[in-house]
């Protein structure tokens, strides 16, 4: 058993809250992806995990005990950083070994463990060399092995992959993936990428100006995402601002003289301003007008290569994206647009996505 | 463009001049020059020590002898000096890296309270006069009774060492990645043991190179120990000041050449550590 | 799930003793408690020592009474008034050549090449290895009446006691001091001169300067706070340095430094010495504020 929460955890550097006010609780076993733009404060949560910062206000508990206090030392946390920080003066086999020899660990017992983890991250071999004697991803396994060799209860990684190139990221993502399943170690996982965090995580806590946004696993927050800043920065969307109205059942958003039906808004009155998003993918296309179909002006079709995006104005709504199949041409018809699966936020406005 | 103006910037005290032969012959007398004033006057002091028989204006000797060599190391005076020399200087360094080295420490990586006026304080002694220092100094251990002491000639060494080694040292720490040392952290490593195991070793160069420069302050420092020092503890350089006083030239060059050895030594190890900053950092002789 | 609450005002928790804070200052002061007693303690100290007054009655005890009159004394006294002129004098002297030799050797080895700057960035650091008292017989040797140039002006046919004094002269102690302070000088003005980018300069030349204009519009005004911090670093040294005036300097006027310490052993006057002390920290002040600022910026950041 391993879980970790953090209570109402705050820190400020100065007058800024570089994290705000963070609830957030990880049973035992889990993979979460902490998620966020530049500056946003994952490193800032991350680091508090470990013990480098001490919180403004909060708590940390790992397994129930309180570990606020608590030096890095004397927490059973394992941290794999952005530049892996092995230590340049000690061979691959020394780096590994220097928490087992701290804890007084038998000699003959320490060699086996250390290749034994080696084996773990496919590094087979390579105990004598120094760091800079391999590549990237060789180094990157072995910060790995050297968190890992302790049995921490908890794995913390801030940015891992983000020094390495762009195939050996995939590579790298589905093998830490594995081994965090192999050895069953509840993880958390910093990144800006959303792609990481999707296909590695099972949970995601999106995070924004120091406070998390929404967490949930990735179907949450890709198709029910719960601000406007969430919309935005996971995949992509079509924005629109509006006034929501309750009408029969139906929820609609009021943009100028048109109306949009969104998903229900909960706790908002009729009236509020909203911001309304919908995805590119759900955009329906038609090219008969229909009831609740826009028509779009200069229709553009942008190649992605696995699929087209097809780009247009709308007078009143604005720019509109809408995916669709490679097979989709443009001629002399007219292109319209169903805006299905709307959703509609109700944010102050210093909320609004930036 | 013109020729000239793409050879430029070429050649250093002729960006005037066009012509690149005419550039090219001027820097090379300058160069010529530059080494006839720094070379020469060193080469005479060895001649001098070599010169069984010198009459002027010779250029060279007309003799030519070790027996001054043996001389010095026969006299009990120079002798003592340099034991003193030797067992002062490190010292010095000894007790400067204890203290030096934690402050360099805390100003590179701890949240130090009153960092900024703590780094003023710590640039003050560089700013003022050295003599005006030691001579403040010796009124002070007048008062204390450390004047003519051993440790009296060892704390005023320390002035200048102290602060040109803590400068180094915050640089060296600064330079080292401060993730090394939070993953040994992580590991287990207490902070005492973390420093030991990760920054120790990988600041050990700069500080080596700190240390050394602290060593050949103190060994080269001759007008504070003059002042404080007299006229019990005469160290190397101190002695100097009576030899050439006395007129027993060969004497004096020999002990010349025998006190710039460790420091031409150095030079030769250390060429490549002579980074701008340890010498900017505070150079105790300027 | 959405958490939109704004940020909450700060509300930190009552700070502990802070740990790395405390740590931080322990480490510090084991230095700093030395700087104390062996540089600050000594300054004050210097400073109400200059201000003490020492008569003597007339069956010979002393009475001590605080006033100007060391001061007064070191400015109505000729010779004493002179030594001040003659240190700073012969310190902007110094200075000023310096500079001038520096900033060339530091221009050909930053942007010149070939066998001659190779030869000169390995000669150039070698007074930097040597200490001051060797240096300073050395110049004597060289440059004596009898010495090693008179001689050598000798034997090319130069008439006899036609070589000028510069030992025991005032040129003996601006040579000297040219010769030990080179080097780091030197070394100063090449890192100053190294951030100074290629394509800088390139892209000047590109749009036609010459070579003149490079160096007068670019080079000159970048390099020139750097400069500055040796400026006054090697001011500092010169004013407040004794064994080459002491070795090569003539006995009348005195260097601030020499005569400090003749009236400190030899005539045990340490309240005539300390108000000397004093008057060179005044006249290095602003060489000593402008060196703290530059270098203090550098530090905080
Ligand atoms: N030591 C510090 N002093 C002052 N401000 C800081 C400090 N560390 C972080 N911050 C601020 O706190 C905020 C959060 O920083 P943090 O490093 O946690 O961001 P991040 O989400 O990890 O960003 P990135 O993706 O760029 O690494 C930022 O605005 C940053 O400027
Ligand atoms: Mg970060």
């Amino acid at each position: 058993m391993a879980e970790v929460e953090l209570r109402g955890v705050s820190k400020y550097y100065k007058e800024v809250a570089a994290v705000s006010d963070v609830s957030l609780r990880i049973p035992d076993r889990e993979f979460v992806a902490l998620l966020g733009p530049s500056g946003c404060g994952k490193t800032t949560t991350l680091r508090m995990l470990a013990g480098f910062i001490r919180p403004d206000t909060g708590q940390i508990l790992i397994d129930g005990k309180d570990v606020t206090d608590l030096p890095p030392e004397r927490r059973p946390t394992a941290m794999v950083f952005q530049s892996y920080a092995l230590w340049p003066h000690m061979t691959v086999g020394e780096n590994i070994s220097f928490g087992l020899k701290l804890r007084k660990v038998p000699a003959a017992q320490i060699a086996e463990r250390a290749r034994a983890m080696l084996d773990v991250v496919r590094l087979p071999g390579v105990e004598h060399r120094f760091p800079s004697q391999l590549s990237g991803g060789q180094q990157q396994r072995v910060a790995l092995a050297r968190a890992l060799v302790l049995g921490p209860k908890i794995l913390l990684l801030d940015e891992p992959l983000s020094n390495l190139d762009a195939k050996l990221r995939v590579r790298m993502r589905d093998e830490i993936r594995r081994i965090q399943q192999e050895l069953q170690i509840t993880t958390v996982y910093v990144t800006h990428d959303q792609e990481e965090a999707l296909t590695m995580a099972d949970r995601i806590a999106v995070m924004n100006r120091g406070v998390i946004q929404q967490l949930g696993d990735a179907n949450d927050i890709y198709d029910r995402p719960a601000t406007s800043f969430v919309a935005d920065f996971i995949g992509q969307s079509n924005f629109f601002r509006g006034t929501l109205r309750r009408a029969n059942g139906v929820t609609w958003a009021h943009i100028g003289d048109e109306r949009v039906a969104v998903e229900p808004v909960d706790g908002a009155p009729d009236g509020a301003h909203v911001t309304v998003s919908t995805r590119p993918e759900v955009v329906e296309v038609v090219r008969a007008p229909e009831p609740g179909a826009f028509a779009l002006d200069d229709p553009r079709l942008v190649n992605f290569g696995a699929y087209q995006r097809l780009a247009g104005r709308h007078p009143t709504l604005g720019p509109i994206e809408a995916r669709v199949p490679k097979s989709f041409r443009l001629d002399a018809r007219p292109v319209y647009v169903k805006l299905t699966r709307a959703r509609a936020f109700a944010e102050p406005e210093a909320e609004m996505r930036d | 463009m013109a020729a000239g103006a793409r050879a430029l910037p070429g050649v250093s005290l002729t960006w005037a001049i066009d012509d690149p032969r005419m550039r090219r012959l001027i820097l090379r007398l300058f160069v010529a020059g530059l080494a006839v004033f720094i070379g020469i006057p060193l080469l005479t002091l060895v001649l001098w020590s070599f010169a069984g028989e010198w009459f002027w204006p010779n250029v060279i000797p007309t003799q030519w002898t070790i027996r001054w060599y043996e001389q010095v190391f026969e006299n009990p005076r120079v002798v003592n000096a340099m034991v003193l020399s030797f067992t002062i200087a490190p010292v010095v360094t000894v007790l400067t890296a204890l203290i030096a080295i934690p402050a360099g420490y805390a100003f590179a990586r701890l949240n130090v309270p009153f960092r900024r006026v703590l780094l003023l304080l710590f640039l003050i002694p560089n700013a003022f006069p050295r003599i005006g220092l030691y001579v403040s100094l010796a009124v002070l251990y007048y008062q204390i009774n450390l004047i003519d002491t051993y440790w009296g000639v060892v704390f005023l060494h320390m002035i200048g060492t102290l602060v040109y080694m803590t400068w180094i040292t915050t640089a060296t720490f600064r330079s080292i990645d401060p993730h090394l040392e939070e993953a040994a952290r992580d590991a287990g490593a207490s902070p005492l043991r973390a420093f030991w195991s990760v920054v120790f070793p990988l600041a050990l160069p700069g500080i080596i190179v700190a240390s050394l420069f602290s060593f050949l302050a103190s060994l080269d420092e001759a007008q504070g120990t003059l002042i404080v020092g007299t006229p019990h503890f005469i160290t190397m350089p101190v002695l100097m000041y009576t030899l050439i006083s006395s007129f027993e030239r060969p004497v004096a060059a020999v002990f010349s050449v025998l006190l710039s050895l460790p420091s031409l030594v150095l030079l030769v190890a250390a060429q490549r550590y002579l980074r701008s900053e340890y010498v900017a950092a505070g150079l105790g002789r300027v | 799930m959405a958490s939109t609450t704004f940020a909450a005002p700060p509300r930190p928790r009552p700070r502990r003793l802070d740990r790395s804070r405390l740590a931080g200052l322990a480490l510090v002061a084991p230095s700093l408690l030395y700087l104390t007693v062996f540089v600050f303690i000594p300054v004050v100290k210097a400073i109400t020592t200059s201000f003490t007054v020492r008569d003597r009655d007339n069956a010979g005890n002393y009475s001590y009474r605080v006033g100007t009159d060391n001061y007064r004394a070191i400015f109505e006294t000729e010779t004493l008034r002179d030594n001040v002129i003659f240190t700073v004098l012969i310190a902007v002297i110094s200075v000023a050549i310096v500079f001038a030799l520096a900033y060339s050797i530091a221009l050909a080895l930053r942007f010149g090449k070939g066998p001659a700057v190779r030869f000169l960035s390995r000669i150039y650091v070698i007074p930097l290895f040597i200490p001051s008292v060797i240096a300073s017989y050395a110049m004597i040797t060289f440059l004596a009446n009898h010495g090693f140039v008179d001689g050598l002006l000798q034997r090319v046919g130069f008439p006899d006691e036609s070589f000028p004094r510069i030992v025991f002269d005032w040129k003996g102690i601006v040579i000297t001091q040219v010769w030990l302070s080179l080097p780091f000088m030197t070394v100063l003005l090449s890192s100053v001169l190294l951030e100074i980018s290629d394509t800088l300069v390139e892209s000047a030349r590109d749009v036609g300067a010459s070579s003149w204009q490079i160096f007068r519009h670019i080079v000159l005004p970048l390099s020139a706070p750097g400069a500055l911090i040796g400026i006054t670093f090697m001011f500092l040294g010169v004013v407040g340095g004794f064994t080459v005036p002491y070795l090569l300097g003539p006995n009348a006027p005195q260097m601030l430094g020499v005569s400090m310490v003749y009236y400190m052993t030899n005539y045990f006057e340490p309240y005539v010495a300390s108000t000397q002390a004093v008057v060179i920290f005044l006249l290095s002040l602003v060489a000593a504020i402008y060196y703290v600022r530059q270098q203090f910026k550098r530090e905080v950041r």
